[in-house]
């Protein structure tokens, strides 16, 4: 049996841009979600979650820290040339965050207090 | 100068908040202060003001910046960098001379120039801006709605982006204030450590630790805790009264202590570096600057006390053979539409003024370059997926057109959709503005020559 949690109640992020890439890093609060999130937040789980929205590849580096994901094509343009009001696509990681995450019934997601005295 | 160097970041953009840079100045333990100044579109820009007048092409906080910081910086002896003299940083130098004259005060100002390579991509335009340049700009993912000919023939501005070995010359000179169009954020940064424990050049481990120093400080807030709190979990207070980060750079023990004043407001912890360390990096194994490729995979972030960072496990290899342009050219006019609408339905009544709308201008325009239709800044299917009926919609068209005219008279016929569109549909906006692309090139090393002058009273 498993259950959705949200992202957000994992990890935190932060999006970046270059060109029209998009860069979104996403940090696990707790170093051991590293490990959970490496076999679901994979890159071909975020390419298909943001499909309607980027039209190039999407790739994923893991960093000692978190995970780092390279958005090609992901901003009609981006802040040299875009079309969008967000042109550097910096709500993108709360797009990100929204994400699904599906584990175990009985995982505890991290309580609001912990997390804030991890930050 | 001693062990430690300590270096503030004054902005982190062209209009970032002055008021930080401010405090430092005044009250900040600190050799340098560095202000960072320019994004993407930001020396395109200036050059664009240039051109019709606006301004000597210079930042438009430039003045501001040094009428509050300058003073106080010549009289506790910090010095200053920045890149915020943009398209025309002697025009800067000139101005910020004449101001501290008036002030009865004068000091040695550096300029920073060679950064402008025009004239380069005007003598090889023809090889450069061929068929083969889609290639070029598709391996970086620029976005390209034009054809080569159209670039060619309409060059805007060309700037490299120049390494830090000008900026440590000026700094070598004794220049008390370098002023400077495009040099990389970090190399700001490598310039002010490499002249204070005079680092040898190729010493890549070194030149990588004032890399991540310069990553680490040219966001300004970014750091201590601007662009960071969820308002739940991710805490900052006092974010009226943000405090832009320090760096204490000790060159012995190879460490970095990221800080920032007391009392001022924000948050600073090892969760604020971290994100900022991972912040518009591809990878961990190479950032790419015109001084290093730096790994940051070895880097280490650990809380040493409140308000206190430490950062250790600094590698770099050797620096790329090539650097990087922006070339920015004149393609257009960008058109952006919107309207908006509340309540039941929102998103429904949305997509139906997109298909109106696309309808009509199938009858009437020809001209469009390239266009995208938003619903709350998604694409259709996107902002259905994101929430089927949100209580609020704002639909947002925005398109390419060459010519001028044209744009104006789509942008015009927008209107009519106050009357003849879905119910309670509000809030038009109608704006035509100049669409100057930019797109990334690269340039030989040997083609690019970083120069220093002083000017003003102080050489």
């Amino acid at each position: 049996m498993r259950k959705n949690v949200k992202l957000y109640e994992l990890a935190h992020a932060r999006t970046g841009d270059k060109f029209n890439t998009s860069l979104i890093a996403v940090l696990p609060y707790k170093p051991e979600h590293i490990d959970l999130l490496r076999g679901i937040l994979t890159a071909e789980y975020v390419q298909s979650a943001f499909c309607d929205i980027v039209r190039g590849l999407v790739e994923r580096e893991e960093t000692p820290y978190g995970f780092i994901f390279v958005l090609h094509a992901a901003l009609d343009g981006g802040v040299v040339a875009g079309l969008r009001h967000d042109k550097h696509g910096k709500s993108l990681s709360g797009l990100m965050l929204e994400l699904d995450i599906p584990v175990p019934v009985d995982f505890q997601v991290p309580t609001v207090e912990e997390v804030r005295a991890l930050m | 100068m001693g062990r430690v160097v300590r270096i503030g970041s004054g902005s982190g953009f062209s209009e970032d908040f002055v008021e930080p840079a401010e405090d430092l100045a005044n009250h900040g333990e600190i050799d340098f202060l560095i202000f960072e100044a320019l994004a993407e579109r930001t020396i395109h820009d200036a050059h664009i003001r240039i051109e019709e007048g606006v301004n000597p092409g210079y930042g438009m906080l430039f003045e501001e910046r040094m009428r509050r910081c300058a003073l106080a910086c010549l009289r506790r002896g910090i010095r200053i960098i920045t890149n915020d003299g943009s398209a025309n940083p002697r025009a800067a130098a000139e101005w910020l001379d004449d101001f501290l004259r008036q002030n009865g005060v004068t000091a040695k100002i550096a300029v920073v120039e060679g950064d402008d390579v025009k004239a380069y991509y005007e003598t090889h335009k023809d090889e450069i801006f061929t068929p083969q340049i889609y290639q070029i700009i598709a391996g970086s993912d620029a976005f390209l709605p034009t054809d080569p000919d159209t670039i060619r023939d309409n060059l805007g501005s060309a700037n490299v982006y120049l390494y830090h070995e000008p900026v440590r010359e000026a700094l070598d000179q004794g220049a008390d204030i370098v002023i400077t169009g495009r040099v990389a954020d970090p190399s700001m940064f490598v310039a002010a450590l490499s002249h204070s424990f005079n680092w040898k050049a190729g010493d890549w481990n070194k030149i990588a630790m004032g890399t991540v120093v310069g990553h680490l400080l040219e966001c300004s807030g970014h750091s201590t805790g601007g662009y960071f709190t969820d308002c739940e979990r991710k805490p900052a207070s006092d974010l009226a009264n943000i405090g832009y980060p320090i760096a204490e750079v000790d060159d012995e023990k190879n460490e970095v202590i990221i800080t920032k004043l007391p009392g001022s407001g924000g948050h600073l912890s090892k969760r604020t570096v971290l994100e900022q360390l991972h912040y518009e990096v591809h990878s961990f194994s190479s950032y790419i600057t015109p001084d290093v490729i730096a790994e940051f995979r070895h880097v280490r972030v650990e809380q040493a006390g409140e308000n206190r960072v430490q950062v250790t496990g600094f590698v770099g290899r050797e620096r790329p053979a090539t650097l990087k342009v922006l070339l920015g050219y004149k393609a257009g006019y960008n058109i952006v539409l919107a309207l908006r609408f509340r309540g039941h339905n929102a998103l429904k009544r949305a997509l139906l003024i997109g298909d109106v709308w696309s309808e009509r201008l199938r009858h009437s325009a020809n001209n469009i370059l390239d266009s995208v239709y938003l619903y709350n800044d998604l694409p259709r299917a996107a902002a259905l997926r994101d929430d089927p009926d949100p209580k609020y919609v704002e639909f947002r068209y925005s398109a390419i057109v060459r010519d001028r005219d044209e744009a104006e008279y789509i942008a015009r016929s927008f209107m009519g959709f106050y009357l003849n569109g879905a119910y309670g549909g509000g809030g038009v906006e109608t704006s035509v503005h100049r669409y100057d692309p930019l797109i990334p090139l690269t340039i030989p090393r040997e083609e690019v020559h970083g120069s220093v002058m002083m000017v003003g009273a102080g050489q």
